[in-house]
């Protein structure tokens, strides 16, 4: 849909605190792309070679569930970026990305399902496009090891320390900030209390960045005992994509993993993910703000786990809905009824639950909410054309063919499968989306039933 | 028909070359080859922006339009008699967009197959206006919708109220979709108007970018381009009116819905006749000098951050279009007038002592790093092409231009630009 960039009108994205509940898309051209390496119990490496960019990419995802530790949990890969012991202040830190060409280390945090993901992203320059002779691959891992293994604890040798008072007292008020303000885009904030609204006693009401309640609980001991923890006996799956072959990637990142004190036996284990849940009763809740534009989000429940036979039937299905400019969404509620600017459907398959969500004139909520409905029927009834059938079919094989240009994608989507328990085979995943039938799409929308209705409204209307 | 003049365009250190070859029509034509990736990108982009509210072409009277009107006619060349081609892309496997910003609007698609159809498709569809006062009066509604959509967006308010205190008469001020009563005003007639004048060859830029062979691409390039006649477009001519050196207005203030109070400081920058080249080196140099003085690696920084006044979001830009431009620097707070004091104090510190030649250069690592970075992506590579080349800049030489950048040239720029004259402050407040 046609938007407006700027000169630089937004303000450049923050360090962490991208919190977005992406959808876990689909697929890619090879067929398994990154080599695994189990290292020891929960820990893995994920090895790629790619010598079309000028970067390579690093990624440290720690997988745990969304329990009372999310807020915690969350805040982690930003205080590991507040100091090292040999880089002890973000300044320190900072100087040195700089020195290394700019190597550009962020953090992110997501649900994949009721599955917490946090993360530490790390994009450095290919030795083979620096000027001269200087390298840069073995320092910049070895600067990686330095942030996830030598935090800056108090005390000698760290083992014991804990994290200094007056930075944790920092980073949970900026936590606490960023928290609080999930309500400067009205967007998401909508999706969010749908999400509340749908999920009240499920752990996937939780939001990814936690909340403000759980700061107390927090400080530089639980920290440093969650930081153990995590390393010792946590998650951790270590993706990279660079230009250089699979064994040497593997020795070169042998110090992200070798020596650590990884827990004798086996990772602390997650409790199992739910089956898909029914849904409620299509239950409507309206709040209201001094806002210019109403914010609609309708939640549904799928009622089809991740790896089941009707999933590819599903996913098709959501494209013909609100997935793409030709999906029915855009071209009758937007298009033909001029009725919103932005509206779309998306689906969180890990947790079996389907999100239609569009900024409307609020005075025309009704019937905006009706024309919606009506292309979530016709859908169920199989009431689309072969071409929309097939061009919804032809976007998803675009669309996971382009994704091949993209490691990071691609290392997201590979994890999203990973939690769910599956290998993730795009090969094997294009032909299953390629092979649904009109039936298929049906049959995989039978089950799917409308659970809340969310409106964030201006006021007084 | 066919083409004329050849160009290629090659830099060592990106590893990248583009060829450039103007076609008969007068439409210059990019190529890059991009060996190995799926994704092939196209876009068409006409140097006709948001500040294009004042032109003439060949003699005559000076034309004024509406604000808002480059990104109407963005939105409605989507639309054609057969249809609506966004969703004739999305049909057929690529995804099409489109944007608006103060010089450019572009088109563009991305595809992993049937390059040379899609690329078809995005000419004659921009080549193809197709305006009726039915089609002209449903827009008004989405584009109403989208108008407020941004009006919602604390950090698309906080800039354009920014603009709006730094111009006193610049184009530049105004919001690029302009407002719902701008637009009520909007014809068919008016649309046509700027098409003729702005979609003409000449104004144009067509560039491809993918694993695409060279020799084919400029062969079917030249057989979709020839199907329509163009006269010559004679001189086109952009009025923009004088700017003072000084800010229209000291401070801004709106009321929205946030947890925080939001600031930014901008220093306004008027260069007028700047040549292109010199354009990309004040760019740079403003870049890096933000960086100096507010950058996370700064002593400031960390004391502003440590004394929680500021968080992560906290940063500072430049930007330059032709012949005015802006150094922001800001973010979230919770005591906007105390971050104000504190930057504008900082800034008169740096002013008299200057920076250390250690710091240069390694933000010029950084900025080399983060270049190189940018340069992965297609999209970039391209769009920054296109919308450089209308300022009469070669993308490529950021490469040369951060290599001859010394200190010296920041100083000069940081005594000369970040003067407290010029400054003005944008402040979002939390509704009670």
């Amino acid at each position: 849909m046609p938007k407006r960039p700027a000169g630089d009108p937004a303000p450049r994205p923050k360090r962490s605190r991208t919190a977005s509940a992406r959808p876990a898309a689909a697929a890619g051209p090879r067929s398994s792309a990154f080599q695994r390496r189990d290292v020891a119990p929960g820990l893995s490496l994920h090895l790629d070679r790619d010598d079309r960019r000028k970067t390579n990419l690093l990624n440290v995802f720690w997988v745990g569930a969304l329990d009372d530790e999310v807020t915690a949990r969350a805040m982690l890969p930003n205080v590991l970026m507040r100091g090292t012991r040999r880089l002890p202040t973000l300044q320190a830190l900072t100087r040195e990305t700089e020195r290394l060409y700019g190597a550009s280390l962020s953090t992110d945090v997501r649900k994949i399902g009721e599955r917490h993901v946090v993360q530490l992203r790390l994009e450095f320059v290919n030795d083979r496009y620096l000027p001269g002779a200087e390298p840069i691959l073995a320092e910049t891992i070895g600067f990686l090891r330095e942030v996830l293994h030598e935090p800056n604890l108090g005390g000698k040798g760290g083992g014991k320390g804990r994290f200094d008072a007056e930075m944790m007292r920092q980073e949970k008020e900026t936590h606490r900030r960023l928290i609080e303000g999930l309500i400067n885009d009205k967007r998401s904030f909508a999706l969010q209390r749908c999400v509340e609204e749908s999920c009240p006693d499920e752990p996937f009401r939780r939001h990814e960045q936690g909340s403000v309640e759980d700061l107390d609980r927090i400080d530089g001991a639980s920290m440093a005992e969650l930081w153990r923890t995590q390393m010792s006996a946590g998650r951790i799956a270590i993706y990279f994509s660079g230009d250089l072959p699979v064994e040497e990637a593997e020795r070169a990142l042998a110090p992200l993993v070798e020596a650590r004190e990884r827990a004798a036996g086996s990772a602390s284990p997650l409790p199992p993910l739910p089956a898909p849940r029914a849904a409620g009763s299509g239950r409507e809740v309206i709040e209201r703000m001094p806002i210019q534009q109403a914010n609609l989000v309708q939640s549904y429940r799928t009622g089809i786990p991740f790896a089941e036979r009707r999933m590819p039937g599903l996913v098709v299905g959501n494209g013909i809905l609100g997935a793409f400019a030709h999906s029915k969404l855009f071209v009758n509620v937007r298009e033909g009824a001029s009725l919103c600017y932005s509206t779309g459907s998306s689906l969180e398959r890990t947790h079996g639950m389907l999100f239609i969500s569009s900024g409307i004139d609020a005075a025309r909520y009704a019937e905006a909410r009706a024309l919606i409905e009506v292309q979530v029927e016709d859908v169920r009834a199989g009431r689309f054309t072969d071409l929309e059938l097939d061009s919804t079919k032809r976007a998803f094989e675009a669309r996971l063919r382009m994704l091949d240009d993209s490691p990071g994608a691609r290392m997201d989507i590979d994890l999203a499968w990973q939690v769910n328990g599956q290998t993730c085979d795009l090969v094997r995943w294009r032909e299953r989306l390629a092979a649904v039938t009109r039936d298929d799409v049906v049959e995989a929308f039978a089950p799917l039933a409308a659970d809340v209705v969310y409106l964030l409204a201006p006021e007084g209307d | 028909m066919a083409f004329g003049e050849e160009r290629t365009i090659r830099n060592d250190t990106l590893r990248e070359t583009i060829v450039r070859r103007r076609h008969s029509s007068g439409l210059p034509v990019y190529f890059c080859a991009k060996p190995g990736f799926q994704k092939r990108y196209a876009c068409y982009a006409t140097h006709f922006g948001s500040v294009d509210s004042r032109f003439r072409r060949g003699g005559g009277d000076p034309v004024e339009v509406p604000d808002g009107v480059a990104h109407f006619l963005e939105h409605k060349l989507f639309e054609s008699e057969e249809g609506n081609a966004l969703e004739e892309f999305s049909r057929l496997g690529a995804s099409s967009n489109a944007y608006t910003s103060f010089h450019t609007t572009n088109y563009l698609f991305s595809c992993a197959e049937g390059f040379y159809g899609h690329l078809e498709r995005l000419i004659r569809f921009v080549q193809a206006p197709y305006f009726t006062a039915e089609n002209v009066e449903k827009e008004k509604g989405i584009i109403g919708q989208e108008i407020r959509m941004y009006e919602d967006s604390p950090g698309w308010r906080v800039y354009f109220n920014l603009l709006a205190a730094l111009f006193h008469d610049h184009p530049v001020k105004k919001d690029i979709a302009g407002t719902v009563e701008t637009i009520a005003g909007i014809t068919p007639e008016l649309l046509m108007r700027c098409y003729e004048t702005f979609y003409h060859p000449e104004n144009m830029i067509l560039f491809a970018i993918g694993d695409e062979d060279r020799e084919e691409y400029f062969s079917r390039v030249d057989a979709m381009l020839s199907e329509k006649q163009f006269a010559p477009l004679g001189r086109l001519e952009r009025f923009f009116p004088t700017e003072p050196a000084a800010a229209a207005t000291r401070r801004v203030e709106e009321k929205m819905v946030v947890s925080l109070p939001r600031l930014f400081l901008g220093f306004k920058d008027v260069h007028p006749g700047l040549p292109g080249p010199d354009l990309l080196g004040r760019e740079l140099a403003g870049e890096i000098l933000l960086e100096l003085i507010v950058g996370p690696a700064t002593d400031f920084y960390r004391k502003l951050y440590e004394a929680q006044l500021i968080d992560d979001g906290f940063h500072g830009s430049h930007s330059s279009l032709a012949d005015v431009g802006h150094s922001i620097i800001g973010g979230e707070t919770p005591e906007p007038e105390r971050l104000e004091e504190e930057i504008l104090a900082e800034i008169d510190r740096v002013r008299r002592d200057g920076f250390a030649a250690e710091d240069f250069e390694r933000q010029k690592r950084a900025m080399m790093g983060s270049t190189l970075r940018h340069f992965n992506s297609l999209e970039f590579t391209a769009n920054h092409f296109c919308g450089y080349q209308f300022l009469g800049i070669d993308l490529f030489e950021i490469i040369d231009r951060l290599h001859a950048l010394e200190l010296v040239d920041l100083e000069r720029l940081c005594r000369e630009h970040l003067d407290p004259a010029r400054v003005a402050t944008s402040v979002i407040l939390p509704r009670a």
